[in-house]
């Protein structure tokens, strides 16, 4: 009896895939490192949900990037590094999402957000197996392209009456970076072809990004996400390296956490512990969604479609 | 009052939404990796048939809309309301213009039909697929043109207008499409 032959498509496909990204890096001298998926710290960023594992051993959380790893093991071997592998978020599940999935992180040592960016697309259209036209915008010029406004500046009883028009949100924002979400998610992506870069985000959108004045003097996240379609597919940073503004930062986390009534995770103590001594060293890291990208790869439509067993068979 | 969160939403649910009973038709959930996530959600608004787009903060609970399907036979219209029966409790409900809209003219006396109940009152009705209606005005027919094409206006028993063949006459029981209109057949019984 043959086998089903559409799924030893999509597991070529995905082998292929992995198979190009290791060559490249191979290529680059960038270390494979492999990293726990599940931790005893989970991340403290607001608007993700970790799964929660307990166990005889201990109690722990399923990680939701392989982030605070790599960043602990940057300090200790100060060498660029990636990693392939699943990351899991709770309560994250639609026609882009599914609870664990896949996906590529690395770093790289004295690279500069540019340097970065332009290896990212690079490595995007290597996996895509065909070149892309690329545009890059700042987070301002989109806006201002579209709506006519200045994102770091406007506030938020300008952007109520425009979300009214242009989104089907059917309240009032509870603040600017919501809005401006729904605006970039609802008017402005759709617009997308091609591969878009987004760089230079509002400060309070920083995450782990560091915060440095922009040409104009304004201050903005070195942070960029690259979009394939309207596709978010990538999300990457000039890395916080200072352990006492990352301290500040994961007790920000905690205290909107804790205001919207959700789970608080542990501060990954190990990991300030390594960034204050010996400290990170400078660099720019970034993420794919692995699934995202075999998508568009293969042409198909919906996460489930590339993923063996996805959620509601699992 | 039941409410459901948007992680509970999917197609066919009933919700309220502006005071309306609503079913979902469509349920997308949206979030950049960095931010909050939203769930944009196409809905048929039940009263007025219309589709629109409303997007909520994911985790967002919605009221639930007792809507319900109940198969009910039709009795009679008394010029105002169109009359139900529960064919098993017998109970009786009244329809308005509004709630049985373009299928009044497919009903025919003691057919069943879906009806679609909001707090208990019916919001629509839905006639048979099929349903069988006596032409009561048309024009005279070609007697013999049994097979070739060519239709003409009949009007049914019910006020319903179809094109029909041209062979067919005054008092032919024919059977109808009601989700097309379309003539389908005569009746087998005349």
């Amino acid at each position: 009896m043959a086998g089903n032959s559409t799924r030893v498509k999509l597991i070529s496909a995905r082998q292929a895939l992995y198979r190009e990204i290791r060559s490249y890096f191979d290529q680059q001298a960038v270390l494979e490192v492999e990293v726990p998926l599940l931790a005893r710290a989970g991340t403290t960023d607001p608007q993700i949900a970790s799964f929660k594992v307990e166990g005889t051993s201990g109690r722990g959380y399923l990680q939701s990037s392989p982030e605070y790893f790599l960043k602990r093991l940057l300090c200790d071997i100060r060498h660029s590094c990636f990693s392939i592998g699943k990351a899991f978020r709770d309560e994250e599940q639609g026609a882009k999402h599914n609870p664990e999935f896949s996906m590529l992180e690395w770093y790289r040592i004295d690279f500069d957000l540019e340097a970065l960016i332009e290896e990212c697309i690079e490595l995007i259209c290597i996996g895509l197996g065909r070149r892309e036209l690329v545009r890059i915008e700042t987070y301002k010029s989109i806006f201002q392209h579209h709506l006519g406004i200045d994102p770091h500046q406007v506030q938020l009883a300008d952007l109520q009456p425009l979300v009214g028009r242009h989104t089907s949100y059917g309240q009032a924002c509870e603040s600017v970076p919501e809005a401006l979400q729904l605006l970039l998610s609802q008017l402005i992506e759709p617009e997308f072809s091609g591969l878009t870069v987004i760089r230079d985000f509002p400060a309070d959108q920083a995450a782990l990004a560091q915060i440095a004045p922009d040409a104009s003097g304004q201050l903005v996240a070195r942070r960029f996400e690259i979009y394939l379609g309207s596709t978010e597919l990538a999300n990457g940073y000039q890395e916080l390296t200072d352990a006492e503004e990352q301290r500040r930062r994961f007790q920000e986390d905690i205290n909107a956490r804790r205001l919207a009534g959700r789970e608080i995770p542990e501060m990954d103590q190990a990991l300030l512990l390594a960034m204050s001594e010996p400290g990170l060293p400078d660099c720019c890291g970034v993420s794919i969604g692995l699934d995202r990208l075999l998508m568009t790869r293969m042409g198909l439509a919906r996460i489930e479609d590339v993923l063996l067993f996805s959620w509601d068979k699992v | 009052m039941a409410t459901y969160s948007t992680n509970e939403f999917r197609s066919g649910l009933k919700v309220m939404l502006d005071g309306d009973p609503c079913s979902i038709v469509e349920n997308e959930f949206v979030k950049p990796g960095k931010g909050q996530a939203f769930n944009r959600v196409r809905l048929k608004n039940l009263k007025t048939g219309r589709t629109w787009e409303r997007t909520f903060k994911s985790g967002e609970s919605i009221e639930a809309a007792d809507v319900i399907d109940v198969e009910m036979q039709y009795l009679y219209n008394d010029g105002e309301f169109w009359a139900f029966m529960d064919p098993d409790s017998f109970e009786q409900k009244s329809a308005d213009a509004s709630a049985v809209s373009d299928a009044k003219q497919w009903l025919r006396e003691q057919d069943v039909c879906i009806v679609t109940l909001w707090n208990d009152e019916p919001l629509s009705v839905l006639p048979p697929n099929h349903v069988e209606l006596e032409i009561v005005d048309t024009d005279p027919g070609l007697r013999g043109d049994t097979a070739q094409g060519g239709t003409k206006p009949a009007t049914l028993s019910t006020g319903a207008v179809v094109k029909v063949p041209l062979f067919l006459e005054i008092g032919d029981v024919i059977k109808v499409d009601t989700r097309s209109g379309d003539y389908l057949s005569r009746a087998k019984d005349s």
